[in-house]
């Protein structure tokens, strides 16, 4: 298991549409199935719309499951409010599609 | 044909709206020249200016050629003119180029455009940070434009694409962001999302509020979580803004986290949403990234 690290930024335009989540998703899901660790550097996004976030996150969770997901994808360079809306977003998953 | 639309001076949201409904395509044959009449227009705003695009748009999209006549008021003609409304309907004009002039106030009319949305919410961002909230953050405004830009490329199978303005009034320290689609409707949505589920249908205005439940969702695609008005709410929430939504037959408004829902005898078939932010609420810009991994 090794641990591969990527920029956001680098692989999607922006943090708005469902276009750039399902890249995201594509990108993370790839790293996954290789039984890899996955870092993500947060540095210059701006906010999520939950659109990015269900077609990023939410369908990983989808697949793995949100318990596993924590475990193996992981946040560096990020502002508080990133964690913010993370955080909430884990959280509110969670309630309504608990697996 | 020539068709004179003669607009009318309200600031009452729901009146303007039923005007508008009052003056849509339906029924009209093609062609022709549509001529806006601004005779008696003193003011205008965000609310009004995207459901005014809207028609307008119905009519160029049915081959009218579109003109405007008799701007009295100084004001709103410099107004009008300097977020490029009387040429927006031009054909040679490029509408992808968001023009806005440092000075402004308005950051510019747009006719929304799911391959230009990084684009527009970069500039619309620069634009207001730069110009006229130095050093804080517009987040709750980006968030604004994201969660209702996604709900009508989603939802509102909309024959005329959302039209969008952002507007800053320095003196009451608000950014009034308004954007109205001709589709579907949100409660109209939902209705038919009940009937899908064999459950019945229920009055717009409790249809309206069920869209904006944490974990809502009609399922329009895939993805659709139901988190996405509720964030646009938040976010509005969190800066002590306030929020308006007309469409069909349902009005609700959204302030101090206390919603206020009725229905009208008359129905608007689109979604027009109007947002108030609280400038003075704005964050100050987070510009320290951790460095620290986060786990949840």
């Amino acid at each position: 298991m090794m641990t591969v690290n990527l920029k956001l930024l680098d692989l999607v335009e922006g943090t708005a549409t469902n276009v750039d989540g399902i890249t995201l998703f594509t990108e993370i899901n790839k790293h996954l199935e290789r039984g890899n660790i996955v870092r993500i550097s947060l540095k210059g996004c701006g906010a999520f719309s939950s659109s990015f976030l269900n077609s990023s996150f939410g369908s990983l969770f989808d697949k793995y499951g949100i318990t596993d997901v924590k475990t193996k994808v992981i946040f560096t360079d990020y502002l508080k409010s990133h964690e913010r809306m993370l955080r909430d977003y884990y959280k509110i998953f969670a309630k309504f599609h608990s697996n | 044909m020539n068709l004179n639309l003669k607009l009318i001076d309200t600031r009452d949201k729901k009146r303007w709206i039923k005007f508008i409904e009052s003056k849509r395509v339906k029924g009209i044959s093609r062609g022709g020249q549509l001529t806006i009449d601004l005779t008696s227009i003193r003011f205008i705003y965000p609310f009004q200016l995207v459901s005014l695009a809207c028609l307008i748009e119905e009519y160029y999209k049915q081959g009218w050629e579109i003109e405007f006549s008799n701007c009295d008021s100084t004001d709103v003609c410099e107004y009008l003119d300097s977020i490029s409304f009387f040429r927006y309907w031009e054909r040679n004009f490029d509408r992808n180029l968001f023009r806005a002039l440092n000075k402004q106030t308005a950051f510019c009319l747009w006719q929304l455009d799911s391959s230009r949305i990084h684009s527009y919410l970069e500039a619309a961002k620069s634009f207001f940070e730069r110009n006229h909230f130095e050093g804080r953050s517009v987040e709750p405004l980006i968030i604004c434009l994201m969660e209702t830009f996604n709900n009508i490329i989603d939802h509102s199978e909309s024959c005329v694409f959302g039209y969008t303005i952002s507007q800053f009034f320095p003196k009451n320290h608000i950014i009034r962001m308004s954007i109205c689609d001709l589709g579907i409707g949100i409660s109209q949505s939902v209705n038919n999302f009940r009937k899908l589920n064999n459950d019945p249908v229920i009055p717009d205005d409790d249809a309206l509020m069920a869209a904006f439940q944490q974990g809502f969702t009609t399922k329009s695609s895939q993805h659709n979580k139901g988190f996405g008005l509720d964030n646009l709410k938040s976010a509005i929430l969190s800066t002590g803004g306030s929020l308006e939504v007309l469409t069909n037959q349902a009005f609700m408004k959204i302030e101090n986290n206390t919603h206020r829902t009725n229905c009208s005898q008359w129905t608007f078939n689109g979604t027009l949403i109007d947002v108030v932010l609280d400038t003075t609420q704005l964050d100050v810009k987070d510009l320290d990234y951790s460095p620290e991994d986060l786990y949840f």
